[in-house]
């Protein structure tokens, strides 16, 4: 079925599922980045958001924006490289918007989402089609924008599905942003890990939100 | 199968391990297997089967020197080497009776036959395979079949079921997509497995040239998925970084301390009251940057992130806080995406709690070359030499500004260029990050395993040590006349014997661009792992350099004057 508004609980659900899909997708990750980067951003994020589930089992959950915030919080220390930061941006970032609010409906769900996107890209100055974590949350956030006649799981399923396209869209790029620039024009022809471990989490939020 | 039963995460992923570089090469020892004996001639009556002669090749343990040349009298302090001479066991030679030889010639003569009839049958298998193969289309998958790149979230290592279908099936054309290797090998395989598409394009890009293969292997020794293992002295991965921080704590209690949670090093007799403190830190794997450098004249404090991944904030901060004499913290950063961001971070948060800090980021390696669209150059060798003339400024009790000025000239007047000769194998991962041939470099590589910019074949040391010199000397600052600093680094798996021909080669470029080597520095000192491999590192000194890098230092892996 689905619903309207996402409380603290489906938050939280959104989180564990994203750690539980990270986990399993930790080598697929690791081996995305080992063609373009340094072999660990499945490490990393299985490590941070095992951590994260960690920290989320003991915390209330009346208020979306604490949540986000210990996610952010927890990324951010533990995660490490080029998307520690950003990720924990993102939340961070997120939180902010969605701070005191016991629920979070649509209209909150794209101001989180934009202005976490915003937090990326001042923080780590990559543009669209610089082939990293951008590229996947920036369609999907458009795509979310343009479902404005669907239901809260479907517009999230859309956005989802854009991320995935746009991840996707990653392959010939040239990287110009974070360790693959270093290979130049060797980078294209592989998948960014940031922008594909960036479409598991949405496709997670797409999914807690059908439930 | 069941998805990966994954490692529990490190109760702190952050921790360093650095090691100073004497204590790593001890320990390599080189061993040869024993020749086997071959019988050739078994005489008509009495058969003596000859002598096993078993002999253990000598062992060679190398202690690396810390050499540091002071010019322009003193010369180089050189290696000590210890040499255990050979072990030679020799078992007494066995004298059968002719009964027995005559069966054991036998024996050979039936297992000589039964080789030859192997080989006949290999060899047709082979032409079967290959012109089975030809006959097929044999492009790469690529264009025609566009692999799902969804991952899997069943199968968590896909890699474990490529090379299961590649066990258990027949051979699949090179280029084969996951997806249709998936079909082809079990038909009621309903969904893509995108990763394992991944793994087996990027094993076989495009099909083998034709050429027999190998007995008995034939059909399958082309496309079968290696899983190179790892060798390594390792208890759990998650806990390398914590392990080695402690072992450090244990090894120079008299130069440094050692906190955990967040994990970083300070020295021993920190906070120095009204000291400008220098920090650095970075990913581990690079030992013995950064803590190795922990100690008087050099680091105040090193933040060691998990291997190749930078520290994050909270570590940076309170490291900064630790050290902080209240004179302000100068922050080493080389220049990754990751340690920018995450020392940015913690910059930010340490003026929030009122302490200065000052950032020096190094970006010195020639090899990236179009810094508009990149991250920007690399930080490697020369981070060493801003760590030791930064370290001595502050000793000096030169201001925050001062330091870091002086950081940021370093920076400017340092080019370096590494190459690998192997990969490294990151010990999460637990493969190598790139394959080389036994006959291929990787140039310009970074020190965190990734690939670098281009694919060359081994050649003499001579022509290797033009191919990284050329690039720096090319790039600005160096002009004839200059003095310099040559630094001669290893990447963690090239023995000082081969550095020092580089070194003597590097030396002969130098000089014949009219540029004097007034300081040197040779050895391991910012390393990728094990990975085979050099960098060179030019830095063009001024007075005030010189002056700074010749102070006394003591740490675990420089140290001088003390
Ligand atoms: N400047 C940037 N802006 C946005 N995303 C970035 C940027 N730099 C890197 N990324 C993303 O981060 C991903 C790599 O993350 P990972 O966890 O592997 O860190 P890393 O680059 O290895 O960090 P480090 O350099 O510290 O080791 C890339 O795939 C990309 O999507
Ligand atoms: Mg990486």
């Amino acid at each position: 079925m689905g619903r309207e508004v996402l409380n603290g609980d489906a938050v939280v659900h959104w989180i564990e599922r994203a750690a539980e899909v990270i986990g399993e997708n930790e080598k697929y990750l690791t081996e995305l980045d080992a063609a373009i980067g340094d072999s660990d951003h499945g490490a990393n994020m299985a490590r941070g958001f095992a951590a994260v589930r960690g920290k989320l089992a003991g915390q209330t959950r009346d208020d979306v924006g604490a949540i986000l915030k210990t996610v952010g919080m927890t990324l951010l220390s533990t995660v490490g490289g080029a998307s520690g930061p950003l990720y924990g941006t993102l939340f961070l970032e997120a939180a902010k918007v969605a701070a005191g609010k016991t629920e979070i409906d649509r209209a909150t769900i794209q101001q989180s989402l934009s202005a976490g996107l915003a937090g990326i890209q001042k923080r780590g100055k990559a543009e669209p089609l610089d082939k990293t974590m951008v590229d996947a949350l920036g369609p999907a956030i458009q795509a979310f924008e343009g479902a404005a006649g669907l239901s809260l799981a479907e517009a999230l399923a859309r956005a989802a599905e854009a991320a995935r396209q746009g991840a996707e869209a990653t392959i010939p790029l040239v990287a110009r942003k974070g360790r693959a620039s270093y290979l130049g024009e060797r980078s294209a022809g592989h998948q960014d890990p940031g922008a594909t471990s960036m479409w598991l989490l949405l496709r997670s939020l797409a999914e807690a939100a059908a439930e | 199968m069941l998805p990966d039963t994954k490692e529990p995460p490190a109760e702190n992923p952050a921790g360093g391990s650095p090691v100073p570089p004497a204590t790593l090469n001890a320990a390599s020892m080189v061993s040869m297997p024993a020749v086997p004996p071959i019988v050739t001639t078994v005489p008509p009556i009495v058969a003596t089967i000859p002598p096993i002669v078993t002999t253990i090749p000598p062992i060679v343990a190398t202690v690396p020197p810390i050499v540091t040349t002071i010019p322009p009298i003193v010369a180089t302090v050189p290696p000590i080497v210890t040499t255990i001479p050979p072990i030679v066991a020799t078992i007494p030679p066995i004298v059968a009776p002719a009964v027995r030889a005559q069966r054991f010639l036998r024996l050979v003569e039936g297992f000589f036959f039964l080789g030859i009839g192997q080989c006949a049958f290999g060899f047709a298998q082979v032409l079967v395979n290959e012109l089975r193969l030809r006959s097929r289309d044999v492009r790469p998958s690529l264009g025609r079949h566009r692999p799902h790149r969804e991952p899997c979230t069943k199968h968590g290592n896909d890699e474990e079921r490529a090379n299961e279908i590649l066990e258990h099936e027949p051979p699949f054309l090179p280029g084969t997509c996951g997806r249709q290797a998936e079909r082809q090998a079990s038909p009621r395989a309903g969904r893509s497995h995108g990763s394992l598409a991944v793994s087996i394009l990027r094993r076989h890009p495009r099909p083998p040239p034709f050429r027999l293969l190998p007995f008995p292997l034939a059909g399958r020794a082309s496309l079968s998925v290696s899983s190179a293992s790892m060798k390594k002295l390792l208890n759990a991965p998650s806990d390398l970084v914590k392990e080695a921080l402690a072992g450090m704590a244990l090894a120079h209690p008299d130069l440094l301390r050692v906190q955990f949670d967040p994990a970083f090093l300070v020295r021993a007799d920190a906070p120095v009251r009204g000291k400008v403190s220098v920090l650095s830190g970075g990913g581990s794997g690079h030992e013995p940057l950064h803590g190795g450098f922990v100690g008087r004249g050099m680091l105040d404090a090193a933040c060691p992130g998990a291997v190749f991944t930078s520290p994050t904030p909270d570590q940076i901060l309170e490291a900064t806080r630790a050290v902080d004499g209240g004179a302000g913290v100068v922050h080493v950063v080389k220049n990754y995406t990751g340690d920018v961001m995450n020392f940015e971070m913690a910059g930010e948060l340490a003026r929030d709690i009122g302490i200065a800090t000052e950032t020096v980021l190094v970006n010195d390696d020639v090899a990236v070359e179009n810094s508009l669209y990149t991250a920007g150059r690399r930080g490697v060798g020369t981070t060493v030499l801003v760590e030791k003339i930064c370290g001595a400024a502050a000793e000096a009790g030169r201001a925050l500004a001062d330091v870091a000025a002086l950081g940021r000239r370093v920076n400017e007047h340092g080019r370096s260029m590494g190459l690998a000769l192997t990969p490294c194998t990151v010990p999460h991962a637990g493969k190598p990050s790139f394959e080389l041939g036994p006959d291929e470099i990787e140039v310009g590589i970074g020190i965190h395993g990734e690939p670098g910019r281009r694919r060359a074949k081994l050649e003499p040391a001579d022509r290797l040590t033009e191919m990284l010199m050329e690039p720096i000397l090319d790039d600005l600052p160096f002009r004839a006349g200059k003095d310099v600093l040559l630094f001669v680094n290893g990447l963690g798996g090239t023995p000082l014997l081969e550095l020092y021909v580089v070194f003597r080669k590097a030396h002969e470029l130098a000089a014949a661009r009219g540029l004097r080597v007034v300081r040197s520095l040779v050895g391991p000192y910012i390393t990728s792992l094990e990975m085979a491999g050099v960098s060179i590192t030019l830095l063009q000194v001024d007075d005030e350099m010189v002056r700074y890098w010749d102070a006394p230092v003591h740490t675990a892996a420089l140290r001088w004057g003390v």
